[in-house]
């Protein structure tokens, strides 16, 4: 399950450097929240609030817009133990798939 | 037979691992202008959101921010700055320090802040701090301040106790991040 969930993030990364914006991520989300437009620290605010609306082992995908958003979610995800299954940085745009762990 | 004995004496008397808890920040908010309250807000919501046990003493003017006398008129200091901005993003043109001092210029430096805030829709001071206190952000109201201020203890919000710089350090103590803003 991990490391199936690890390949995944590193072809899904892997495909970001390659094709950019070309990239489709076919990831099933229960929940989507979208931040388009915010900054720090509201896209990591509503991202806490959002995680914890979907049960363990479900996917909340967040679009955001904040140009430091990569590095604040992956700090999230250390911080607070949930997994990043995919992000996209797509221009402006970043996605990110996140999976409750807790 | 004495050896398990000492094995359930040692599990019960060994320490909590620290990773076990949940990490703690301490912020000293110090400044009480609009552009000075935003970090120690931001930082807070930010750790509560992460799960991170948050307290703020507030002290000297940073004790504005859970005076409810005081907490809803915050400004920007138009003098002092020397990085005050321009009047326009486009004209690179600063105003002379010396305009700082004209009748309503902290209203119109609040004025711009507050504008280019709502522009890139960074909640208001009061929604940042309703969002510090629904996430368990503690709000330490320094115990000298009231006194030297003159602050009366019921103007200051519910939510904030009123502390010495003893506890505070006491809390401090047992932080993983201390900042002072």
């Amino acid at each position: 399950m991990h490391i199936f969930d690890y390949v995944h993030t590193f072809i899904l990364g892997f495909a970001c450097m390659q094709g950019g914006s070309e990239l489709t991520v076919d990831v099933h989300a229960d929940k989507v929240l979208d931040c388009t437009g915010l900054l720090c620290p509201i896209p990591v605010v509503k991202t806490s609030k959002a995680i914890r609306e979907i049960e363990i082992g479900q996917i909340l995908e967040m679009i955001a817009t904040d140009p430091g958003a990569p590095p604040d979610m992956e700090a999230w995800v250390r911080q607070t133990g949930h997994q990043m299954v995919a992000q996209t940085a797509d221009n402006d745009q970043f996605r990110f798939w996140f999976r409750r762990t807790k | 037979m004495v050896t398990t004995m000492d094995t359930a004496l040692q599990e019960v008397l060994k320490p909590s691992d620290p990773t076990d808890r949940p990490k703690r920040m301490a912020l000293v908010a110090s400044k009480g202008g609009l552009d000075e309250v935003y970090p120690v807000l931001i930082l807070a919501s930010t750790a509560a959101a992460i799960g991170w046990e948050v307290g703020v003493f507030c002290t000297f003017y940073g004790l504005d921010i859970v005076n409810t006398k005081r907490n809803k008129k915050l400004k920007v200091s138009a003098v002092g700055n020397a990085a005050s901005p321009p009047p326009m993003k486009s004209i690179e043109f600063r105003v002379p320090t010396i305009l700082g001092i004209l009748p309503g210029m902290n209203s119109v430096a609040t004025w711009m802040m507050k504008s280019w805030m709502k522009k890139s829709k960074i909640p208001s001071f009061q929604e940042m701090m309703d969002l510090c206190l629904e996430s368990g952000v503690n709000f330490y109201a320094c115990a000298t301040t009231l006194g030297v201020m003159s602050v009366k203890k019921e103007d200051v919000i519910p939510e904030a106790s009123c502390l010495g710089a003893t506890a505070f350090l006491d809390f401090a103590a047992g932080a993983d991040v201390a900042l002072f803003i």
